[in-house]
């Protein structure tokens, strides 16, 4: 069946220009208008066998996109537990440099004292601990990014399953029928991809970790 | 000592800001979402609210405009602390009520200068 299904791609590619490296289908929506012209040299098989092996390569790309979004994510998830045990393990270390350092502290009670937290002025702490502060907000900001990726990975699988019913080879019945009924389908794909930057508005305009700007309204 | 309302969705922010602060001497009171926010700022007395934008069930622009519509947080400080660094969103924030804008990620010592500035402590 995979062999009839390339033999098939490889017809139509050579009789419409169809494939190549257009990003935005437009010129495929060309080439499928030609291909209409001279659907007729097409036979009836080899039409079938094209569409059965687009359909099975936009199912597997659906389970492609599918695993990335599940991988994405599992790192989250990573992301989320790592950050969960970084930051009070990190709080904790400098409460406890805080309270030996602190007058009654452990530093002057040989550490059998309880520590007392004192004030940490904003001065006291060091530009070293500042930066940490600052890298430790990485969870925040690349779960945000992450997020959208996933965003845009679930409309893209919307859109290939919109790809996989427009192929399903049981609604083959006619030529003249079934291609423009896939180029109605292809412009409608090409139109929701068009707008899903506009629909996704991205959350974080940044990709290091410098500190952000501040101002008063 | 003067109470901050913190609300953010994300736990790891809201124990950065909860340490700095609380270390700082002010009282710390964190909420998980804009409608978390919400209903404590109405069941305590705050000082400052210190909030995030993207949250679920209600976003930080959104809360903002809830607060001011309270009478007693009229004139209460806002600060919005958000990786949204647009223009237009910043621009809303404002036209919410918000009395000022930081992007994350935050330095704990300019944090706190705002902050001060915001409770006019300075």
């Amino acid at each position: 069946m995979q062999a009839d299904s390339q033999a098939g791609v490889q017809n139509l590619i050579a009789i419409g220009g169809i494939g190549g490296n257009d990003r935005d289908g437009a010129g495929n929506l060309n080439a499928a208008n030609n291909t209409l012209a001279t659907a007729n040299t097409v036979s009836q098989t080899t039409l079938f066998s094209t569409l059965l092996a687009f359909q099975e390569l936009a199912s597997r790309l659906s389970s492609q996109v599918h695993a990335a979004h599940d991988e994405i994510g599992e790192t989250r998830a990573i992301l989320k537990d790592a950050i969960g045990r970084l930051i009070p393990a990190f709080t904790e270390t400098l409460e406890g440099r805080s309270a030996a350092h602190a007058p009654g502290g452990l530093a002057e009670s040989g550490g059998t004292a309880t520590p007392t937290f004192e004030r940490t002025d904003a001065t006291e702490r060091s530009a070293t601990q500042n930066a940490a502060f600052n890298a430790l907000q990485f969870q925040d900001i690349s779960d945000q990014l992450l997020a959208h990726a996933q965003c845009r990975l679930m409309a893209l699988t919307t859109e290939l399953a919109l790809i996989t019913r427009a192929l399903e080879p049981t609604r083959v019945i006619k030529t003249e029928v079934v291609l423009p009924s896939l180029l109605r389908h292809l412009e409608l794909v090409n139109d929701n991809l068009a707008k899903l930057d506009l629909s996704l508005s991205k959350p974080v305009s940044k990709a290091h970790l410098g500190v952000g700007d501040m101002e008063m309204f | 000592m003067k109470t901050i309302l913190t609300v953010d969705d994300s736990p790891s922010i809201r124990q950065m800001l909860a340490y700095v602060l609380s270390s700082s001497g002010y009282n710390v009171i964190e909420a998980a979402d804009g409608e978390e926010g919400l209903a404590l700022a109405k069941a305590n007395t705050v000082d400052l609210v210190l909030t995030d934008h993207n949250m679920p069930k209600m976003d930080g622009v959104t809360l903002t405009r809830a607060l001011r519509a309270l009478p007693a947080y009229r004139k209460v400080p806002i600060m919005m602390l958000s990786t949204e660094s647009s223009p237009t969103l910043k621009q809303a924030g404002r036209d919410a009520g918000a009395t000022g804008w930081m992007v994350k990620p935050f330095d704990p010592d300019k944090l706190l200068e705002m902050l001060k500035k915001a409770l006019g402590t300075t």
